[in-house]
C-alpha cells in the first residue's frame, strides 16, 4: 500500500490530492481500515509530532487536518460498511460562563482526525450536560476546555462530577489558556494537555490505561 | 528624590534612576471592589489611597471598521468594503471630549499610553471559530490577500496613531495580541514576521518619527519564541498578561534578552488567588533580581478578578512595597 504518498498529501495540505489517492487504494481493493490507520491517523500522528516539535504551529495543523478529512470523505462509506468502531468516544465542551471555542475546536479536530468519536456540546455548557452526554453515549473521556481564569471554578465543579457520578471508567481531561498541569492535578482531572496535539496522546493513554 | 509618575515610568524604562519603582493598578473592576467591600473593604476607602499607586492611562481609539462589517473579507472584492470602512479621518474614532482631553494630557504627571493596534487575529475580525479557520486557510491558501487585509489594517492603524501622535505627546505605545496558546503563539515565528510584523512597520515608522521610546507588545499568550522576532521590529518591552507564567519566567526571559527588552508584569496572579506564603514566595523570589536589573515595572500578570481575597490583595500590595522599597536602597 502507498500509505507514504497518502502522508505526504496530508502533509502538503492538499485536499484533492489525499482524496485521489484514497479512491486509488479502495479501487485496487485495499482494506478501509488499514488507509486509516497506516496512511490518514499516521499523517496525523505526523502532524502532531512535527507540532510537538515546533516545526508545524497551527495553521499548518488545521490544514493537514483538513487534508485528512477529504480522505475521510472518501473512505467513510466503506468505514461504515465494515462497522469499524472508533477508538473511542470523547464528550466535548467549553464550560459553562464561558464562549470560546477556538481551543475546544482544534482539540476536537484532532481527536477525529486520531480516529475518535467526538460529541460536541459547544461552548458554555452546563455541568450536567456533560454527565448526561458522556452515559447517553457511553463516552470514554469528558473533556473540558476553559479560557478565562473565572470559570475554572466551574470546570472543577465538572471534574468533581463526573469522578463522582461517572463510574471508574470515565475519565476527565482539561485544557485551556489558564489551565496548568498542576490545577488539573489539583482539581483531580485525569488528564491535561496545554495543547491540541498533545490531547490525542493524552486520550489514548487514558482510553488505553 | 520625588517624582512623579510620568517621569517614574519614563525613567524606568530608560534604565534611569528613580525614587521606586512604579506602581500600576491591574485593572480591578466594580465586581472585585463589591466583592471585597464585603471582606473588609469599607465603603469609603478607595485603593489608589490606600496603596502607593501611580496612574496609568490608555487613549483607546475605535480600530474597529465603521459601519460593522457584516462580512469580514475572504476575497479581494471584498478587501474594498474593509478599506471603506476603515478611515482614520472619521472624528469619532478618537475618544470623546477629544480636545479637551487633549489640553488636559498636556500639563499631565501620569503615564499615558497609546494602544495603535489589536493584533492579528482581532484586526482580522476573528472571534471565534469560524472566522479563525477562514482566517488560517487564507494564510496558506491565499496569502497575497491575506497581505493585502493585514496591509489595509496597518496603514489605517498608522494614520489613527498620526493622528493622536500630532496632538498628544504619550509615554508608550502598546500592540496587543489577545489571542494566543499558553503553550506558545498560534502563528510561527516566521509567519508572524512575513505577515503580521511586516503590516506594522507604517505603524512602526510614525512611532519612530514621533519619537515614542517604550514599545510594548502585550500579549495574552506565551509568545516567548515570538521575542526574538520582536525586537528585532523595534519592540523593545513586553507585558504578558495571563499567560503560563513557568513558560514566561521574567527572570529567564531577563537573562536571555538583556536590558533590550524592558518587563511589566511578571508576578503569577495565581499566588494572589492562593495564599499569603505563595504571594511571598513569588514577590520575593522574582521582584528583587529583575528590579537590580532595572527597566522593569511589577504588576501581577492579568486583571485581578474576584476570587482573589481582599486579605490577599492588601498582603500583596504591602509586601510589592516592602521589597521594592528595599531593592531601591
Amino acid at each position: 500500500m502507498e500509505a507514504k504518498a497518502i502522508i505526504d498529501a496530508v502533509l502538503d495540505f492538499d485536499q484533492e490530492k489525499t482524496a485521489q489517492l484514497v479512491r486509488a487504494l479502495l479501487d485496487q481493493g485495499v482494506d478501509a481500515l488499514k488507509i486509516l490507520d497506516q496512511a490518514l491517523i499516521a499523517a496525523m500522528d505526523e502532524v502532531g509530532r512535527q507540532f510537538s516539535t515546533g516545526d508545524f504551529f497551527v495553521p499548518e495543523m488545521l490544514m493537514a487536518a483538513e487534508a485528512m478529512h477529504a480522505g475521510l470523505e472518501v473512505l467513510g462509506p466503506h468505514l461504515a460498511r465494515s462497522d469499524i468502531k472508533a477508538k473511542g468516544t470523547i464528550v466535548i465542551g467549553t464550560v459553562k460562563g464561558d464562549n470560546h471555542d477556538i481551543g475546544k475546536n482544534l482539540v476536537a479536530m484532532m481527536l477525529e482526525c486520531a480516529g475518535y468519536r467526538v460529541i460536541d456540546l459547544g461552548v458554555n455548557v452546563s455541568k450536567g450536560k456533560f454527565l448526561a452526554a458522556a452515559k447517553k453515549y457511553q463516552a470514554h473521556i469528558v473533556a473540558l476546555s476553559a479560557l478565562l481564569t473565572t470559570t475554572l471554578a466551574e470546570m472543577e465543579a465538572v471534574v468533581a462530577d463526573v469522578r463522582a457520578k461517572g463510574g471508574s471508567r470515565l475519565k476527565t481531561l482539561v485544557g485551556g489558556a489558564p489551565v496548568t498541569a498542576s490545577f488539573a492535578a489539583g482539581i483531580g482531572a485525569d488528564g491535561y494537555s496545554p495543547d491540541a496535539a498533545g490531547a490525542v496522546s493524552v486520550v489514548r493513554s487514558l482510553i488505553s490505561a | 528624590m520625588h517624582m512623579t509618575s510620568r517621569e517614574r515610568f519614563l525613567k524606568t524604562m530608560r534604565y534611569q534612576k528613580t525614587d521606586r519603582v512604579p506602581y500600576f493598578e491591574e485593572g480591578i473592576r466594580k465586581d472585585v471592589i463589591k466583592a471585597w467591600r464585603t471582606q473588609g473593604l469599607t465603603k469609603t476607602a478607595e485603593l489608589s489611597e490606600m496603596f502607593s499607586t501611580d496612574r496609568r492611562e490608555e487613549i483607546e481609539v475605535d480600530l474597529e471598521p465603521r459601519p460593522k462589517l457584516k462580512k469580514w473579507p475572504a476575497s479581494r472584492n471584498e478587501l474594498n468594503v474593509l478599506r471603506k470602512s476603515l478611515d482614520p479621518d472619521d472624528s469619532r474614532r478618537l475618544p470623546g471630549k477629544w480636545s479637551q482631553r487633549v489640553r488636559t494630557w498636556r500639563s499631565r504627571d501620569h503615564m499615558l499610553m497609546l494602544r495603535v493596534h489589536r493584533g492579528f487575529f482581532l484586526s482580522m475580525g476573528v472571534y471565534g471559530w469560524d472566522r479563525f479557520s477562514e482566517v488560517i486557510r487564507l494564510l496558506i491558501k491565499d496569502t497575497k490577500l491575506m497581505r493585502e487585509a493585514l496591509a489595509i489594517q496597518g496603514e489605517f492603524a498608522a494614520r489613527m496613531a498620526e493622528r493622536v501622535l500630532a496632538e498628544v505627546e504619550v509615554d508608550a505605545a502598546v500592540f496587543s495580541e489577545p489571542i494566543g496558546g499558553n503553550d506558545g503563539p498560534l502563528l510561527s515565528p516566521k509567519m508572524y514576521e512575513e505577515f503580521v510584523l511586516t503590516s506594522y512597520q507604517p505603524v512602526l515608522d510614525v512611532l519612530n518619527r514621533y519619537g515614542i521610546e517604550t514599545i510594548i507588545l502585550r500579549t495574552f499568550a506565551n509568545a516567548r519564541i515570538l521575542i526574538p522576532s520582536i525586537l528585532k521590529w523595534g519592540f523593545n518591552c513586553l507585558w504578558g498578561c495571563e499567560v503560563n507564567i513557568e513558560a514566561m519566567d521574567y527572570r529567564d526571559l531577563r537573562r536571555e534578552f538583556g536590558p533590550k527588552l524592558r518587563l511589566i508584569g511578571g508576578i503569577d496572579l495565581d499566588a494572589l488567588r492562593r495564599d499569603k506564603e505563595a504571594i511571598r514566595r513569588e514577590v520575593e523570589d522574582k521582584v528583587p533580581p529583575l528590579l537590580a536589573g532595572g527597566g522593569y515595572v511589577p504588576l501581577a500578570d492579568g486583571r485581578v478578578r474576584a476570587d482573589v481575597p481582599f486579605e490577599n490583595y492588601v498582603y500583596y500590595r504591602k509586601l510589592l512595597e516592602k521589597v521594592t522599597r528595599a531593592g531601591m536602597g
